[in-house]
């Protein structure tokens, strides 16, 4: 199996924001109350956890997937400390740390501008864009949604929404996407309804 | 009309995930199956063991190939056409592009979490359930065809000539001993846009430098095409 | 990645290119930068395929269909036709026989492959004062692409067996970063082929009535914002692929008096056509976070337009996005600033909201957001910025 690694490193180029490094295994995430990266969510279809991320992050973190890595993805970011980046990647030492750096002071549009910057960055891409930013409900607290856009060098339109909210001055958010095409559309039911009843247990 | 079997052809260097033995088609006419571009890369195995893309070997393949194909598919009775990028047209030109570019990730996907145990998506439960989805269709109406066939093949050589089990890396050009000839052939359902026929090729010889190479390979890649 | 041919040269304009070979003028023995034992180009040409240079066509007429597919490529007949017009005004002859490719990238680069393939990157257009600068650098690159220099290297890597630099070609995807790396590794032109990519350049220019003293201006820009990069990885394409010295700024200067042609910027006429996309480059811009780059070209810009509200603002994002020790405090004496200005965006004022809002003003913050919904009705951030009006309320 190990000469099919070489492959799995490609394919490290087709994930979207959270990659897979080489030989990652998956867990069974069954359709019931789940306890992950400091939410609890109740999916009403099975999805699969990636075991080992190549990001970082002083929030909790995990990253899902229905159909693949590079169809579709759930991102849960659990409790980004004030003052720290919202993300890093493994190994990266170009400057990611400052740029995105999150404060608890920031407003739903500064937080949204901020993960465009990070799609921007863990992508290699110029075109990632947020809209329809609205408040609503986020894990029992006053938080927002939006919805998003972005192409990168596989050239593969994805689109994405997210759920997001700072409590305790950390940020909680969660972000589903997939391809623009298929995969987004196939599970948005299901990730939408997971993350608008999602608790915070941060 | 599809006699709906999951059907895993074992032994040899291929492996087929086969949901269909036989194709649609209307009364008394053959199959309908437009090729799609052949998404083919040869690279070269340097000194300090790293890989790097030949643009020239690349291009020869791709050419050997088509042709293999053409040969192929006439010994099996099903009409082909060759996609070209004109005949989109502007209101198809978008959706058209994507779906190439979305079937190669949904290929490598299929690659990667249905053949290799390690990395299985445990939600699917062994399934074969893969698709581009139904803006496939866009396809059926340019080119009246009921399938799309997709040809993916990456490999690589030595500078000097292949001599023997050649070596296989990603695009971080890591070269692993015993590497192989990696390729599939994945036949898309334009209605739904559902893989419904995927086979895998894995080998360690084969030169797709030359016509008899391409020839082997397109033998490989479409056994079991459904009729 | 530029090819250049001869081509169909008028007599006169054979008198120009044929002096200057500046391999002769070394007193070298062979031409080395053009490949030898090749015929002039001419316009329409077409190598046959089953030579290395119609090898070489046939992949990049690859590359450009996978470029043609590209969802970073720019659709915008009116850019199309502005930008033909440009390599028209060069060169008719080789106009015809090229493509133009914009393509939505926020870094200065400009491309022509050997098949007569030109990129031009959407950085570059943020980074070029007016159009003279502009057809500095697509002459140039039409110089390689006459002159063959990619044909000239690729016979050069091949007999050196240099297999990274033949493969290397186009193959990064255009208008991404994982194409930099290749392209700075393998781009590159001897310093004789710049020399002469320069020289055709300035020509051209010259004949066109461009101020041929714009190319020293705009390869000067490009090394100083090299420079005023501090980040460890240099993503400025265009001078990873084209060393730039003082002695090349001097000889630029030089030789651009020597045409005897005074010429125009035609800065106006540039301004105007950038406009009409300036705002979303500049958000691509800011997408990077690279602000110090960002500030050198924002005061390069502002230099140019002086009192332009758009810029202002732009500039004040900067200092907002970066929020250093004092920035807030400039963030918001620069909007304040851009919303006197002439056409001021309507998002300066959802800035100065959120400035004021991040500082405890609220009162002020409700304001500010009301002047940007009234300015933008249909702001598709509408439903939030109206929740930060509720708090204040």
């Amino acid at each position: 199996m190990t000469r099919f690694a070489a492959s799995l490193r490609r394919l490290a180029a087709v994930a979207i924001v959270l990659g897979l490094s080489a030989c990652t295994a998956y867990s069974l995430v069954p359709p019931m109350a789940n306890d992950v990266a400091n939410f609890r969510v109740e999916p009403d279809i099975a999805w699969n956890k990636a075991n080992k991320l190549r990001v970082d992050s002083s929030a909790a973190l995990a990253s899902w997937t229905a159909d693949g890595p590079g169809l579709n993805n759930v991102i849960f970011i659990g409790g980004v400390k004030d003052g720290t980046p919202v993300l890093t990647v493994q190994g990266d030492t170009g400057g990611t740390k400052d740029a995105l750096v999150f404060r608890k002071d920031m407003s739903p549009s500064e937080i949204v501008e901020l993960w465009e910057a990070a799609i921007t960055k863990l992508n290699q891409t110029s075109i990632a864009k947020a809209s329809n930013i609205q408040p609503t409900q986020f894990g029992g607290m006053p938080g927002f949604k939006f919805e998003f856009s972005y192409t990168n060098k596989d050239e593969v339109e994805r689109s994405g929404l997210g759920y997001a909210a700072v409590k305790d001055g950390r940020l909680y958010m969660i972000f589903y996407s997939g391809t623009k095409l298929h995969h987004y559309g196939l599970r948005l039911a299901s990730a939408q309804k997971m993350m608008e009843t999602a608790q915070i247990r941060g | 009309m599809i006699a709906a079997a999951l059907l895993i052809a074992l032994g040899g260097c291929t492996k087929t995930h086969q949901l269909t033995t036989t194709m649609n088609r209307t009364e008394g006419s053959q199959p309908q199956v437009v090729l799609m571009p052949l998404d083919v890369e040869l690279s070269v195995l340097g000194a300090s063991g790293g890989l790097e893309p030949r643009a020239d070997w690349t291009d020869t393949a791709k050419t050997y190939l088509l042709e293999a194909i053409r040969s192929e598919k006439a010994s099996k009775q099903i009409d082909m056409v060759v996609f070209q990028d004109e005949r989109a047209g502007a209101a198809y030109q978008d959706v058209v592009n994507q779906l190439i570019k979305l079937h190669g990730v949904v290929g490598n996907s299929i690659l990667i979490h249905q053949y290799i145990q390690e990395a299985a998506l445990p939600s699917k439960n062994g399934q074969f359930e893969w698709s581009v989805g139904p803006s496939a269709k866009a396809l059926k109406e340019i080119y009246k065809s009921d399938y799309a066939l997709f040809v993916w093949v990456r490999d690589s050589y030595s500078s000097g000539g292949r001599v023997a089990l050649m070596v296989i890396a990603a695009a971080a050009g890591v070269g692993v001993p015993g590497g192989q000839q990696l390729g599939f052939a994945s036949l898309v359902e334009l209605e739904t846009g559902n893989v419904v026929w995927f086979n895998r090729l894995a080998r360690g010889t084969g030169d797709l430098r030359n016509a008899d190479g391409a020839v082997s390979t397109a033998q490989y890649l479409l056994a079991q095409l459904p009729k | 990645m530029t090819t250049a041919d001869r081509g169909r040269v008028l007599p006169h304009r054979r008198g120009f290119l044929g002096g200057l070979c500046s391999c002769s003028l070394l007193g070298m023995a062979a031409c080395a930068t053009t490949p030898a034992n090749e015929p002039p180009m001419t316009s329409g040409y077409k190598p046959a395929a089953s030579t290395d240079e119609g090898g070489l066509w046939h992949v990049m007429n690859r590359v450009e269909g996978e470029i043609k597919r590209s969802r970073h490529l720019i659709r915008d007949p009116a850019w199309d036709a502005y930008l033909r017009d440009i390599t028209t005004r060069l060169s008719a002859d080789f106009s015809n026989d090229m493509r133009i490719y914009l393509m939505r990238t926020p870094y200065f680069n400009a491309s022509m492959a050997p098949n007569g393939m030109m990129q031009v990157w959407t950085g570059l257009l943020l980074r070029v004062d007016n159009e003279a600068e502009l057809a500095a650098v697509l002459g140039h690159e039409m110089g390689h692409y006459m002159q063959r220099h990619s044909l000239a290297k690729v016979r050069d890597a091949r007999a050196r067996a240099d297999f990274a630099t033949v493969l290397g070609l186009g193959l990064g995807a255009a208008g991404s970063l994982a194409g930099l790396a290749v392209m700075a590794g393998h781009f590159s032109f001897s310093r004789e082929q710049e020399r002469e990519a320069d020289d055709i350049g300035l020509q051209l220019m010259a004949k066109a009535g461009y101020a041929p003293m714009a190319a020293s201006e705009v390869w000067q820009q490009i090394m100083e914002e090299a420079k005023a990069d501090p980040s460890p990885k240099n993503d400025n394409v265009m001078f990873a692929t084209h060393p730039s010295s003082e002695e090349r700024m001097t000889t630029l200067r030089a030789k651009a008096a020597e045409t005897g042609v005074q010429g125009e910027p035609y800065a106006e006429r540039y301004r105007e056509k950038v406009r009409s996309i300036r705002f979303m480059l500049l958000e691509d811009e800011l997408r990077l976070r690279q602000y110090e780059r960002s500030l050198v070209l924002l005061q390069r810009l502002q230099k140019e337009t002086p009192g332009d509200g758009e810029l202002i603002y732009f500039e004040a994002e900067v200092y907002r996005l970066r929020a250093g020790q004092n920035d807030a405090k400039t963030a918001e004496e620069t909007y304040e600033r851009a919303v006197l200005a002439q056409n001021a965006p309507p998002q300066a004022w959802r800035s100065l909201g959120l400035i004021q809002r991040r500082d405890g003003r609220h009162e002020a913050a409700g304001q500010s957001f009301k002047k940007y919904l009234d300015l933008r009705p249909d702001a598709e951030d509408r439903a939030i910025i109206a929740s930060y009006m509720e708090k204040t309320s």
